[in-house]
């Protein structure tokens, strides 16, 4: 019962936040409307690199416990953020063209996404490629770490040493670039709304695994 | 010196080789363990080595009344297997000398030649490994086996390709590992069996333990 | 603890020598990563001789030579064991770092080797605009083929155990060497150019950081990828 009020929450709160978003919320200073696509771009953002954390715990979990369920799960949130990615990759491009000019320049934090989804397809590639299930586990998970230790390399340390277009991420404490306290809400909102929304679909995917034939959870024998 | 298995189970792709199997190994008798192709012997025999890990149960060895550590396993144990392959462009002496260094052995080279002799690889010390014939190849695995003076020797098929004198020094190192520790061997042939099994372990396909 | 910490280099170090020796009587990796080196650095010099390229353009030519030279070598280093049957009988000789350890070394001396062919040839084929600070240069190639080597050794293994897929190696080593590579092309670039040591601290700061924790981790890994 409980969770059936969450959805219904979480269902009134992105349709809150997609209006507030384009009404609620006033054009950026310099940027206009174009300035919208961040509470839909940076959220997304922020669930890929999400998902794939989320992905790599259960990889570590799978490496001390041996159980298959975590394997499983660690490949379900690497395919959701390999969707989430995809459309981090999409908005930000399309905020690229209308104000840069151009889909793609290579700008690093382009690159950075573009790296995210390489080694989400990296990933998969792996686990197409060996047939034994505990084997083809435990070379996914020790992939998903050895991939994540680049990460932080890439989405925080390349765009620092490089000079980069990509407005600063909002967050960040020293960011000159002060965000109207509407936007802000807004801006907020939305990122606990896709988390929330992130959550629920890893949820039911989850258990859509755990009865989907020829998964079923036969662990040790 | 003992070894105790427990309800041991290895399954592949969620497929039984064998489950629910016990069984103990003591010092001074040697065993064998035979059965149908795909019953899993040689599977067993790896899982001992620790080259695989079960899917349930436990493997404990002992070596007076102590556990051997399932890290330092590799220095009690020793294994013939066809599975085992040396290098190729190396030779024999060459071979040895490497495998030794690896496991941090003082052994000089005239310990490992006087190894090779007792194989009677003498005459073929340094001939690239490459050009030796299958039972010439046998034989190094067995010095590559006692490298170490294994407590626990686990033989795969250990007459494959061997000449008559081949067939005598396996049976003179089996007994000599009798009187020093623990010897299984997994065989088909009925008169390996007879001769050497004075505990037999009789493994079906996808067998519930012996029987 | 000292005793054990002797032992355990000497058998890294007999599989170093063993590799080498092995590897000098087949010279099977070789003589494969020479000529594509040299097969591909011809092509860049052929068709781009006739212009005066820039610092950026060298460094990018030199790491993309060296990259794809190096993922057809660094594949073999594991997948010649299990091809040849021989991976089980390291198994059962020494313990996985050793093995890790070994063969990384290995794999360095071999990036090493083929950097001190590809690098003259490169200086002799193209020409490379004057006041270049060369040893700055070196100083990348080498930290920077550590790297690849570092993040690489795991992968060659991870690779030999998916039914020895030679082209997957360069799938896996892209995506987590590309940090790597971007950060050496550009602190090769700036070399190239003239630059000082105190002006590319930053880049050689983030590779050698990146060698200590690919490695770590590795060696933290390796059981999992090595041991059934």
């Amino acid at each position: 019962m409980g969770v059936l009020v969450l959805k219904i929450i979480l269902a009134f709160w992105m349709a809150l936040v997609t209006i507030g978003a384009f009404v609620y919320a006033p054009p950026a200073l310099g940027l206009g409307d174009l300035a919208r696509i961040i509470f839909f771009h940076v959220p997304l953002a922020w669930v890929s690199v999400l998902a794939y954390l989320v992905s790599m715990i259960y990889s570590i979990r799978y490496l001390k416990k041996g159980m298959m369920v975590d394997d499983r799960k660690a490949a379900l949130n690497a395919e959701i953020g390999l969707i989430f990615t995809v459309l981090a990759t999409i908005t930000g491009s399309i905020f690229a063209r209308f104000t840069w000019g151009m889909f793609w320049n290579w700008d690093p934090r382009e690159s950075s996404i573009f790296i995210l989804l390489l080694i989400y397809c990296a990933y998969f590639v792996l686990r197409s490629a060996v047939e034994d299930d505990t084997r083809r586990a435990r070379m996914a998970s020790v992939f998903s770490i050895i991939a994540f230790i680049s990460v932080p390399f890439l989405v925080f340390i390349i765009p620092r040493v490089y000079a980069t277009l990509h407005p600063d991420p909002i967050i960040s404490v020293e960011s000159g670039f002060q965000m109207d306290p509407k936007m802000f809400q807004v801006f907020m909102a939305s990122l606990v709304g896709f988390t929330g929304l992130y959550a629920w679909i890893a949820n039911i995917v989850s258990r859509l695994s755990a009865v989907a034939p020829g998964t079923e959870g036969e662990e040790n024998v | 010196m003992r070894i105790e298995i427990k309800r041991l189970a290895k399954s592949y792709q969620r497929k039984n080789v064998f489950r629910d199997l016990s069984w103990e190994l003591e010092k001074g008798k040697s065993y064998v363990v035979t059965g149908p192709n795909g019953s899993g012997k040689s599977t067993l025999l790896r899982l001992l080595c620790g080259l695989e890990k079960p899917t349930a149960g436990t493997i404990t060895c002992y070596i007076g009344k102590k556990v051997v550590d399932p890290s330092s396993t590799r220095s009690s144990m020793g294994l013939v297997s066809p599975d085992l392959q040396f290098y190729g462009q190396l030779s024999p002496l060459e071979n040895l000398v490497f495998f030794s260094a690896l496991r941090g052995l003082d052994n000089g080279s005239d310990i490992l030649q006087r190894l090779l002799v007792k194989v009677q690889l003498g005459k073929e010390m340094s001939r690239p490994v490459a050009t030796f014939s299958s039972g010439m190849k046998q034989r190094l695995r067995l010095a590559f086996a006692l490298l170490h003076e294994p407590v626990f020797l686990f033989l795969d098929e250990p007459f494959t390709n061997l000449d008559r004198a081949g067939k005598d020094l396996v049976i003179r190192i089996i007994a000599d590992q009798v009187s020093k520790g623990i010897v299984l061997m997994a065989t088909n042939e009925p008169w390996e069996v007879e001769c050497f099994g004075q505990d037999i372990l009789h493994l079906a396909p996808g067998s519930m333990g012996p029987g | 603890m000292g005793r054990i910490f002797c032992t355990s280099l000497r058998g890294v170090w007999a599989l170093v020598k063993k590799d080498l020796v092995d590897e000098l009587r087949t010279r099977y990796a070789i003589t494969s990563m020479g000529l594509f080196a040299l097969t591909t650095l011809v092509m860049v010099s052929f068709s781009t001789g006739i212009f005066a390229l820039d610092a950026g353009l060298h460094a990018s030519f030199l790491w993309i030579i060296v990259f794809f030279s190096a993922m057809s070598a660094l594949a073999r280093s594991f997948i010649k064991e299990e091809e040849k049957g021989t991976a089980s009988t390291l198994r059962l000789s020494a313990s996985p770092e050793i093995i890790f350890t070994g063969k990384l070394l290995y794999n360095v001396i071999l990036l090493l080797g083929l950097i001190v062919v590809v690098f003259p040839f490169y200086l002799f084929l193209m020409n490379l605009p004057p006041g270049g600070n060369y040893a700055l240069v070196v100083v990348f190639l080498i930290i920077g083929s550590a790297c690849l080597a570092g993040a690489t050794t795991i992968l060659a293994a991870m690779v030999s155990r998916a039914g020895a897929k030679n082209s997957l190696l360069p799938v896996l080593a892209f995506p987590v060497l590309l940090p790597v590579l971007l950060t050496a092309i550009r602190g090769t670039s700036i070399a190239l150019a003239g630059g000082k040591a105190g002006g590319v601290s930053s880049e050689l700061t983030f590779l050698f950081s990146y060698l200590v924790i690919i490695v770590t981790a590795s060696l933290l890994l390796f059981p999992f990828v090595w041991e059934d």
